[in-house]
């Protein structure tokens, strides 16, 4: 008899596989000759970009893990990427440990800590509030913490904001002025290695935690919590859980976040409100309940002002000085911007990862599909 | 004394305009169960079209007033009609999303097409004020409170003692059973959103004419807007007395707070006013998660 | 069916773009490679400069990281116009040295420090030196980044701490030298002896008005009975009632204030409101036109406002550099309304020309060579449109000009505002010791 087809899951084991079939290995080889590669072609323009994109993939699979498998939905993505942000500039100052700061592993793991600490006090008052309520708590956790940023100057540096630690070492190799075939790479190639190399790790994770039992617990409090409690679903553990490791996630996020920018202030437009509100567009757009989705969207949603940028100067009705005529392309971008969403939303609630699916469903059954 | 006093009108004319910007979020909550966050768009958008009316059009105030309103009434209806009505059932964070993207677009277009604006609207209240004793209170700080007073009233007449009241309240209750009345749910959602986009035009009518904070005519309304969050889920998010309630609330410890606050409690920074109405509204919500008037839900499993 | 076809060519047009604009980006590449600036004087002079990144022989590219939208562009925009119409009026005969035309490069930082960053790093490798970039946070975040690529940038923000920076072409006297000269005037015009307090925005325009403040307060004995801070409404904030409330009880007689236009109306609608009307002492940021023609606020503006800035105003006919300033606007920008950040950027364009005619003379337009002119430049010269600045001959040796105008409000007046203390320089003001970058 002919093989199974790659789709039929014949037992637990077949189940929980990551890389079913040949072809998914196929990309795996494939995204991992384009990791080490993409660095050393791309300008600095591109890596940045790029670079951004896998920050903002972190964030979103930390958030996707809480509101797309948990259905906590939470605003408050953006006072943890502070959070990691300035406790990256607090440890890695040059000021800490006697001139030369701590290393990159230290203030990752110490700052992945810190937000699942805070995620847990932030957590436990979603045992009592529900779906509106809570989004609008964790807005109010934005703004407090912003307010605390402004004033804990020690730290953050007040308004005037602080700088990132300049070199990011790890085994030895600093990240933020790497060697490569006879040049030295830019901040953000070398960066790069580093996003993307903890995205995998991310992602990784969280699918472990989602293919496996607490990633059904989680559903089950999503779907019904109150029947999920019932057939015995502690929803102590798993909400607040969620709050832990999604919090963790998104100050790892912080971090890079901060390692990007260099320079960072306590400014509601850059941490503020907005920037939570990106990270849902993220997971939404890209496909709730889905780990590849929120690495999709992070792309999309961060290409798209990249691309219309480009492609601007060839587009008679956009500009981008002040003097010229039509749309400015930055206006143009966050009307597109605006629209993606709702257009997603209202036409395709699966997001991306819904449309991959189904034009991986279209070719599999082909000449069958419909 | 005096200080208190002025204070206290300070906060009760700032919580009016929180109260009027809460309206519009519980009307559409009420009725259809979504939090709009293109509230504060639809403020900004109303107090701007409101300043073209009398500067571009000419008309005079009040009419002016009218027309946006009826304006602001449209707009809320399309919005529901092309996006909302197909979101049907998605979940809370979903039909967020889309109005934060409507809150986007809205934002991108106003400040696209009025880029130099005047510093205030026209209003017949200007900057006058009224003097009670010590105190000077604002002519329309005070016109805000009467404004707010007077729509809070209209909404309890009109969902106790009308049809299409009744009908709304029968809508948000449960939209099977209503629809088995023969109540059009389809219509009152819309109308919900028409009240909810007027509502807004009147709070950026007092915004834009130096109401409360006394911003005036900027692109930071809608960041005012923002600031009736707290007020709004601490009056409980499906009620309009609530929002007043709340507004009021919030408006007086937002100023008291900055007025007393910097001199005793000073280790908390000069401007912890700023994010009192957060805490406030966290404590609320802890001793009553549906805030002071919310409606408790009922859960099915 | 039909929403499943267009949603799938959306997905596919997506993913095309993508592989497009990544292919194109190729020639636009610019790696962050580290050099050096060169020493030595230039080899060129006298002849035509070479090709560099930037300049290809006939066009003089330079960059733009402004707030093109946004709540600050109502300031920034009529900045960056300033500067495109000098630089058409100057096009128009021909160029920098009569030969080579400036284009400027335009990009949107919308007030905001990773978004002024990409576009830093996007247009960096296109430009020879940047005409403006727009904020003191953005300035100081794209301080090492410029230093690292031998950029210069002339920044629109003026805190002291640019006037020695070698990186940066300030213009114009700092906010801390506007505070001592105002102060100055009010002191010598009847203030002497009376309440001064302060308001300010938290955050570091704020910090530099305070530092202007407090020095005037050393050098002219008095002290500042009651400062306030608040946060401004871009950050958050927005509501200065009790701020205003705390200064009332003060009873001050005059209120320095140091905030920009967003926070301008609410400062004055809670004045008026709580019916304190002290003498008001503002930095240029806070003014917009339109507040002269607000009916609520005009009475106030007459009656107690002062604005600290420098030039004269819109119109003086007294003023050559003014004159031409407006010679252009006809010209190019008919329709352009009298602002006093046009005035501003119009400067910094004029500013930069002097630094490229240097550039040119020296044969020299690269990044290095325009460093080198900016020492060679001397003293930048305005013809009385704004001070004029002593570059020396190192950025070390940098002498902003000491003079400021306080003007008073007058609606009848373009911009609404009249000259009340024509440039003048107090001896405060002399004495004043920029920090060295």
């Amino acid at each position: 008899m002919a093989r199974a087809n790659r789709a039929m899951v014949r037992d637990y084991a077949d189940d929980l596989k990551l890389f079913r079939s040949p072809a998914k290995r196929i990309a795996l080889v494939a995204l991992l000759v384009a990791y080490l590669g993409l660095p050393l072609v791309l300008d600095d323009f591109w890596a940045g970009v790029l670079t951004l994109a896998g920050i903002t993939a972190v964030g979103a699979l930390g958030l996707n893990l809480l509101t797309g498998y948990t259905g906590q939905a939470s605003l408050g993505t953006a006072f943890f990427i502070g959070l990691g942000a300035f406790t990256a500039s607090y440890l890695g100052r040059a000021s800490v440990l006697g001139g030369k700061g701590m290393p990159f592993i230290v203030y990752l793991v110490v700052a992945a800590v810190l937000g699942g600490l805070v995620g847990f006090v932030v957590g436990l008052p979603a045992l009592r509030l529900r779906g509106n309520y809570l989004v609008i708590v964790t807005v109010g956790l934005v703004f407090i913490g912003l307010y605390i940023f402004t004033k804990w100057k020690t730290v953050t540096g007040g308004p005037a904001g602080t700088s990132m630690p300049v070199k990011v070492d790890i085994l030895g190799n600093n990240f933020g002025s790497l060697p490569a075939g006879g040049t030295v790479l830019g901040r953000d190639q070398g960066l790069f290695y580093v996003v993307w190399a903890i995205v995998a790790i991310t992602a990784l994770l969280v699918k472990n935690i989602v293919r496996t039992r607490p990633g059904r617990a989680l559903q089950a409090v999503r779907d019904r919590d109150v029947a999920a409690e019932v057939i015995g679903v502690s929803l102590f553990r798993y909400k607040v859980g969620a709050f832990v490791i999604s919090s963790a996630i998104a100050s790892v996020a912080g971090v890079l976040f901060g390692l990007h920018i260099q320079n960072l202030s306590p400014d509601p437009l850059v941490i503020g409100l907005f920037l939570s509100v990106q990270y849902l567009a993220i997971i939404i757009v890209g496909g709730v309940g889905t780990v590849y989705g929120s690495i999709l969207g992070a792309l999309l949603i961060g290409g798209t002002p990249a691309i219309i940028d480009r492609v601007s100067e060839n587009v008679p009705f956009l500009t981008s000085s002040a003097t010229g005529s039509g749309i400015n392309k930055n206006v143009f971008a966050q009307l597109l911007y605006g629209v993606l969403i709702i257009v997603f939303l209202v036409l395709e609630p699966r997001g991306l990862a819904g449309m991959w699916q189904r034009a991986k469903a279209y070719f599999q059954s082909w000449p069958f599909s419909h | 004394m005096t200080k208190f006093l002025q204070l206290a009108s300070q906060g009760v004319a700032l919580g009016a305009v929180y109260a009027l910007v809460a309206l519009g979020f519980v009307v559409i909550y009420r009725a259809t169960g979504v939090i709009n966050f293109a509230q504060g768009g639809l403020v900004l958008l109303g107090a701007f079209l409101v300043y073209n009316a009398t500067f571009t059009w000419g008309l005079s105030f009040w009419p002016a007033v009218l027309v946006t309103m009826i304006m602001g009434a449209a707009i809320g209806a399309l919005f529901e009609a092309i996006v909302l009505r197909r979101m049907i059932g998605r979940p809370v964070y979903a039909i967020i999303l889309a109005t934060v993207g409507l809150l986007i677009i809205i934002n991108e277009i106003v400040t696209t097409i009025w880029k130099t604006p005047a510093a205030a609207i026209d209003s017949p209240w200007g900057l006058d004020k009224i003097t009670v004793g010590d105190v000077k209170v604002n002519q329309v700080d005070i016109a805000t409170v009467i404004v707010a007073g007077l729509l809070v009233g209209t909404f309890f007449l009109v969902f106790r003692y009308t049809k299409v009241g009744v009908a709304m309240r029968a809508t948000a209750l449960d939209q099977e059973a209503a629809l088995a009345q023969g109540i059009s749910v389809r219509r009152m959602f819309a109308l919900s959103w028409a009240i909810a986009g007027s509502v807004a035009v009147m709070a950026g009518v007092m915004l834009g004419s130096n109401a409360g904070p006394g911003i005036g005519l900027s692109a930071t309304i809608g960041l005012v807007a923002l600031k009736a969050f707290p007020a709004m889920v601490l009056g409980g998010l499906d009620s309009p007395g609530g929002a007043i309630v709340g507004g009021l609330i919030i408006g007086l410890t937002q100023i008291l707070t900055g007025g007393y606050q910097p001199e005793y409690v000073k280790f908390l920074g000069d401007s912890f006013s700023d994010v009192m109405p957060y805490f406030v509204m966290l404590i609320v919500l802890l001793i009553r998660p549906y805030g002071l008037f919310g409606s408790r839900e009922v859960r099915r499993v | 069916m039909r929403s499943k076809l267009l949603v799938k060519l959306i997905g596919v047009l997506a993913i095309l773009s993508l592989v497009v604009a990544a292919c194109g980006s190729g020639d636009n590449a610019s790696k962050s490679k580290k050099t050096g600036p060169s020493a030595g004087p230039s080899k060129n002079a006298g002849k035509a400069p070479a090709t560099v990144p930037g300049f290809d022989g006939s066009t003089i590219k330079l960059g733009v990281v402004t707030p093109l939208t946004g709540a600050v562009s109502v300031i920034s925009l009529p900045l960056t116009y300033g500067s495109d119409v000098y630089w058409k009026g100057v096009n128009a005969n021909g160029g920098v040295g009569g030969k080579y035309k400036v284009e400027l490069k335009e990009e949107d930082s919308q007030y905001q420090t990773p978004v002024a960053t990409q576009a830093y790093d996007k247009i960096k490798g296109d430009v020879v030196a940047f005409q403006q970039i727009l904020g003191t946070q953005i300035t100081k975040a794209l301080l090492p980044k410029l230093q690292a690529d031998s950029l210069s940038a002339a920044p629109a923000t003026l805190d002291a701490e640019w006037v020695k920076n070698p990186s940066l072409f300030p213009i114009a006297g700092p906010y801390q030298i506007q505070a001592v000269n105002s102060l100055d005037y009010y002191i010598k015009n009847g203030g002497q002896g009376k309440k001064i307090c302060a308001i300010a925005q938290d955050d570091e325009f704020g910090v530099a008005g305070l530092q202007g403040l407090d020095y005037a307060a050393s050098k002219l004995h008095f002290t500042v009975a009651k400062t306030v801070k608040f946060t401004t409404v871009i950050s958050g904030g927005g509501d200065v009632t009790a701020q205003i409330q705390q200064l009332s009880d003060a009873k001050c007689d005059l209120v320095f204030t140091v905030a920009t236009a967003a926070d301008a109306s609410s400062i004055l609608t809670k004045s008026i409101a709580l019916n304190f009307t002290p003498q008001v002492i503002a930095l240029a940021p806070f003014w917009l036109s339109a507040f002269a023609q607000s009916p609520a606020l005009q009475d106030f503006l007459v009656k107690h406002f002062w604005l600290a800035s420098e030039g004269s105003y819109w119109g003086d006919p007294n003023i050559p550099g003014m004159t031409k300033m407006l010679a252009d606007v006809q010209k190019y920008k008919p329709d352009q309304k009298p602002d006093p950040y046009f005035g501003f950027g119009y400067a910094q364009a004029w500013a930069m020309d002097q630094i490229l005619e240097k550039a040119v003379a020296d044969g020299d337009l690269s990044k290095e060579g325009i460093q080198r002119a900016s020492n060679e430049v001397g003293t930048l010269k305005f013809d009385g449109l704004t001070g004029d600045y002593l570059y020396g001959s190192s950025a070390a040796d940098r002498d902003p000009p000491r003079t400021s105008t306080v003007f008073k409000v007058d609606p009848s007046k373009p911009a609404g505002l009249d000259v009340l203390a024509p440039t003048f320089a107090s001896d405060a003001a002399k004495s004043y010791k920029f920090p060295k970058a």
